[in-house]
């Protein structure tokens, strides 16, 4: 099956496609899918629907982009099992977005691999946007909606973003409520970020170029019982790496501050703090609860600090992974900016989260597009018959 | 399958020392008639007469008494290995291996063990016809073996000053085992490309080290060729693990239990019920009619892995067992399949099911998937659990000696006391999710006895090595297996991009912040 579309058209194509549209059956919403889990639908402008939102490709500034083609690939498979593909055309440039479930462990993700194409003479500047709820919050990897990994970003290339004076620019998962320090604290301590699959958590703030500043992390340990599970290692940019095993050095459900003298040695104007699981931790995933930030002529108690009654006098006070936490970069899309020279081709592998699951992290997965693509035929190719034989 | 005269053996006792798919149509040597099978369980021993010899299709697909090869569940990838020598042009003069090496006599001589040690591990070797003795003819290979992706190159080096092809054929993306006999290299030749993510150095005159080397590149592909069933829950889903290419079928639990409450009594059942009574030390708890529902449950696992074209499988058997949907849990089916090579885990935990099939893939034995229970006074761990396979030693092996009980906490049915060989070393692996593997060695000193202690059947005192206290042994149905493989599961995990993770050398201890 293959069905020809129009969509998002200039005016004096209008004729042309009104004409298209009479001999041709509309385009529906095509589904795609892994064997007994939910499905996602695909839209006639290529557009993934998501339980969590929309994602789509687009390039800007062109004046006359157009989808020009959709297709389904022809497959014996079910419906679900295909793979649809999507073209849009803007001057010489054209955008191939393929779309399908790999049915990865636990629960599949969603591949949109986008191929940009300039098929010119001449170079060409490409802007592609990847269009995002606007509460979609982006880290350097993945894009988080309301804590929940929805989108994993391509490998290699960064889009530009605009930068807020501080937050969050891992790929880390906050998880409020996760924390139950016992003892008069700061209520920050409830809350964390955790850098899911050994994703280290990282913040950066502004500061003057240079800067000195005294920065106090919080942990609290909830989940591990024995020390050695968890021991964590600390950047600070401008202070000695440090490790810090929070069950060993205040116990669980206790929580526990360190402070650290920082220094903008690079001179960037950020301020950055890194925490990352040590190498041979059982559990990988790191934690952070809390980030004061003080200028250095502050009297800093730690134990006042603790207790949450120094957090009014912080420069930055983060309540890690609680309701005012945020991203370092902006909201809604990306864009990518991107160079073609003539007859080159750009490809780009965005991940999407499918309904009730997450998406893995881009820095630490295995998978590859040849990968993901041979798990889905795998799968199908085994599944398929036995959804025939069940419905004879 | 191309048909060699060594993998179909008509001799069920070779066959259940070496389990293998049979391939299709091969009337002639995999078939075998009802009458045929009852002789042979009536005298071959217990482990070859419970694998048995025939194909699939002796009786009626829809009879569900029909025999089922337990060997035929295990999979036989044809894994390829590209092998090449590099070294310099002879003759040499100075310089090591020296002018006093036999080059042409240890080319040929280690040609011929690699190539009897592929024919054992059942791996494609493709050798190189000429040693690669320049930039352009190692090029040439790298562009090869690129192109055709083979699954694994075995590079051997004749000259220490090679070092930098050996790394250039490494770098291609195919996983690169190096072969550098003793005076091929200084550690600082090895110090980095051996601790490298897709490469295995072998710097030894070990040569069975590379046999182990072709099993773990077996391993990987019999790992991506298994479709793992985990019978549990009320949906029906099937995913793909990430790295390992495992597949992963969930099936509903209620399939299990409804099949085998069909299965009927056949000769089979029978005739494995015996054999497993005969083939105790002794049978404390397990009345006849246990041991028959014991071997039913084992006919209803097969029948059951065949339906879902599974390899391996694990089952939520505590979750019927609590809901008294079952009259025994599969604890001695689950240590028959074991004992074939083919994984039957427990309590439908995935990951164990994967330390497993690991175990039985990278080292063909039967792994011990347990619980850990702290011994305090002896600082020793205890890992125990109601089913074991019992060819601990290999499935070519003779039996570790067993007891037919009960299952300990519900005191239905059959479970499996198996006894393990003390002074023997041990591994521990347990998968922390596909990108993790936690790992420990130790020394078996004993085994516990229930009564007096409570808990699970199989119950193994385990002195670990490294670890200064028993507390700290981290994970949770680990799974246990003979030797001392460290190196070789490092190794694996090194090649394949698995990280390795160890429990805690010392003990905590109260640090200040």
């Amino acid at each position: 099956m293959k069905m020809m579309v129009a969509f998002r058209l200039p005016v004096h194509a209008v004729t042309a496609i009104i004409l298209l549209a009479a001999i041709r059956p509309a385009f529906a919403d095509v589904t795609i899918g892994t064997p007994g889990l939910p499905p996602s639908q695909v839209d006639a402008s290529g557009d993934l629907h998501e339980d969590w939102g929309v994602v789509g490709l687009r390039i800007e500034q062109a004046q006359d982009a157009a989808v020009t083609s959709q297709s389904t690939e022809p497959s014996p498979l079910p419906p679900t099992a295909r793979s649809v593909t999507t073209s849009v055309s803007a001057g010489s440039v054209v955008l191939t977005s393929t779309a399908y479930r790999a049915p990865i462990w636990p629960d599949g993700v969603d591949v949109l691999a986008a191929r940009l194409e300039n098929r010119g003479a001449s170079e060409s500047q490409v802007r592609l946007k990847v269009a995002l709820p606007e509460s979609a919050s982006a880290g350097e990897s993945v894009v988080s909606l309301g804590g929940r990994p929805v989108l994993a970003l391509p490998k290699g290339v960064q889009p530009v973003r605009r930068e807020r004076a501080w937050g969050a620019a891992g790929g880390d998962v906050p998880m409020p409520g996760w924390g139950q320090p016992m003892g008069e604290c700061d209520p920050a301590f409830r809350n964390i970020r955790a850098g899911m699959g050994g994703v280290p958590i990282i913040y950066r703030f502004a500061v003057s170029p240079g800067a000195k500043r005294t920065v106090v992390l919080g942990f609290c340990e909830s989940f591990h019982s024995q020390a050695g599970q968890r021991p964590l290692v600390i950047y600070v940019e401008g202070a000695a790496k440090a490790e810090v095993d929070p069950i060993a050095a205040w116990g669980r459900h206790a929580p526990g501050c360190l402070r650290f003298d920082a220094t903008d040695i690079n001179g960037d104007g950020r301020l950055q703090i890194m925490i990352a699981s040590q190498p041979q931790a059982p559990d990988q995933n790191p934690i952070l609860n809390v980030i004061w930030v003080f200028p250095t002529d502050a009297y800093v108690d730690t134990k006042e600090v603790l207790r949450g009654t120094m957090s009014v006098a912080a420069e930055y006070y983060v309540d890690v992974g609680g309701e005012k936490d945020q991203s370092l970069y902006e909201g809604g899309g990306l864009t990518y900016e991107l160079t073609l020279a003539p007859g080159a081709r750009q490809e780009l592998m965005f991940l999407a989260a499918c309904p009730g699951a997450a998406v893995p992290n881009p820095e630490t997965m295995a998978w590859t597009a040849e990968s993901l693509r041979q798990a889905a035929d795998d799968v199908w190719s085994d599944w398929a018959p036995r959804e025939a034989q069940a419905r004879q | 399958m191309p048909h060699h005269a060594h993998d179909c053996d008509d001799d069920a006792s070779a066959l259940a020392t070496s389990p293998q798919r049979h391939h299709a149509g091969c009337g002639s040597c995999c078939s075998m008639s009802r009458r045929r099978f009852l002789a042979q369980m009536s005298s071959a021993a217990l482990g070859a007469a419970v694998l048995g010899a025939t194909g699939r299709n002796a009786f009626a697909a829809d009879d569900l008494g029909e025999y089922i090869d337990l060997a035929s569940f295990r999979p036989h990838p044809v894994a390829r290995i590209r092998s090449a020598v590099i070294r310099i042009p002879p003759p040499y003069w100075l310089g090591w291996p020296g002018t006093t090496y036999d080059l042409e006599g240890h080319r040929k001589e280690y040609a011929e063990q690699f190539a009897q040690a592929a024919r054992r591990v059942r791996v494609r070797l493709e050798d190189e016809q000429k040693p690669l003795e320049s930039d352009q003819a190692v090029d040439a290979f790298c562009q090869r073996i690129q192109a055709e992706k083979p699954d694994a190159t075995l590079v051997s080096i004749q000259h220490m000053g090679v070092w930098h092809w050996a790394d250039r054929i490494s770098r291609t993306g195919v996983p690169t085992i190096i072969f550098a006999p003793i005076g091929m290299a200084f550690t600082g030749h090895v110090a980095e490309i051996s601790r490298r993510p897709g490469v295995h150095v072998i710097s030894s005159l070990e040569v069975p080290a590379v046999e182990q080397a072709m099993r773990m590149v077996r391993a990987k592909r019999q790992l991506e060729m298994t479709r793992l069933v985990i019978v549990a829950g009320t949906d029906r889903r099937e995913t793909v693990l990430e790295r390992l290419g495992t597949k992963v079928r969930y099936v509903p639990r209620n399939l299990l239990h409804e099949l085998f409450a069909r299965m009927p009594e056949t000769d089979e059942v029978r005739e494995v019920a015996a054999q497993m009574r005969r083939g105790a030390n002794k049978v404390i708890e397990p009345t006849e009619k246990d041991t028959l529902n014991a071997a039913r449950s084992y006919i209803t696992a097969k029948r059951l892995l065949r339906d879902e074209d599974g390899n391996a499988l694990t089952t939520d058997c505590l979750g019927m067992v609590g809901a008294k949907e079952v009259p025994t849990p599969p604890c001695m089916a689950a240590s028959i399949f074991q004992d074939g090579g083919i994984t039957y885990g427990c309590e439908a935990d995935l990951w164990a099911a994967m330390g497993l099939l690991l175990t039985s893939y990278l080292f063909d034995r039967p792994g011990f998937m347990n619980d850990p229970v702290p011994e305090t006074v002896k600082n020793v761990l205890v890992a125990a659990h109601c089913t074991c396979g019992t060819r601990l030693n290999g499935f070519d092996q003779p039996r570790q000696p067993y007891i037919l009980r009960n299952h300990s906490e519900s005191k239905l049915g059959v479970s499996m006391e198996v006894l393990w060989r003390e002074r023997q070393p041990v591994t521990l692996v347990s998968f922390q999710g596909p990108n993790a593997l936690l790992l420990d060695t130790g020394t078996v000193v004993g085994n516990v006895k229930t009564p007096p202690a409570g808990g699970c059947r199989t119950s193994v005192e385990i002195n670990m090595d490294h670890i200064e206290d028993a507390r700290d042994v981290a994970g949770f149905h680990q799974v246990v297996f003979y030797g001392d493989h460290r190196r070789d599961v490092e190794a694996f995990c090194q090649v394949y991009g698995i990280r390795v993770l160890h429990s805690p050398e010392r003990a905590p201890r109260k640090e200040a912040a």
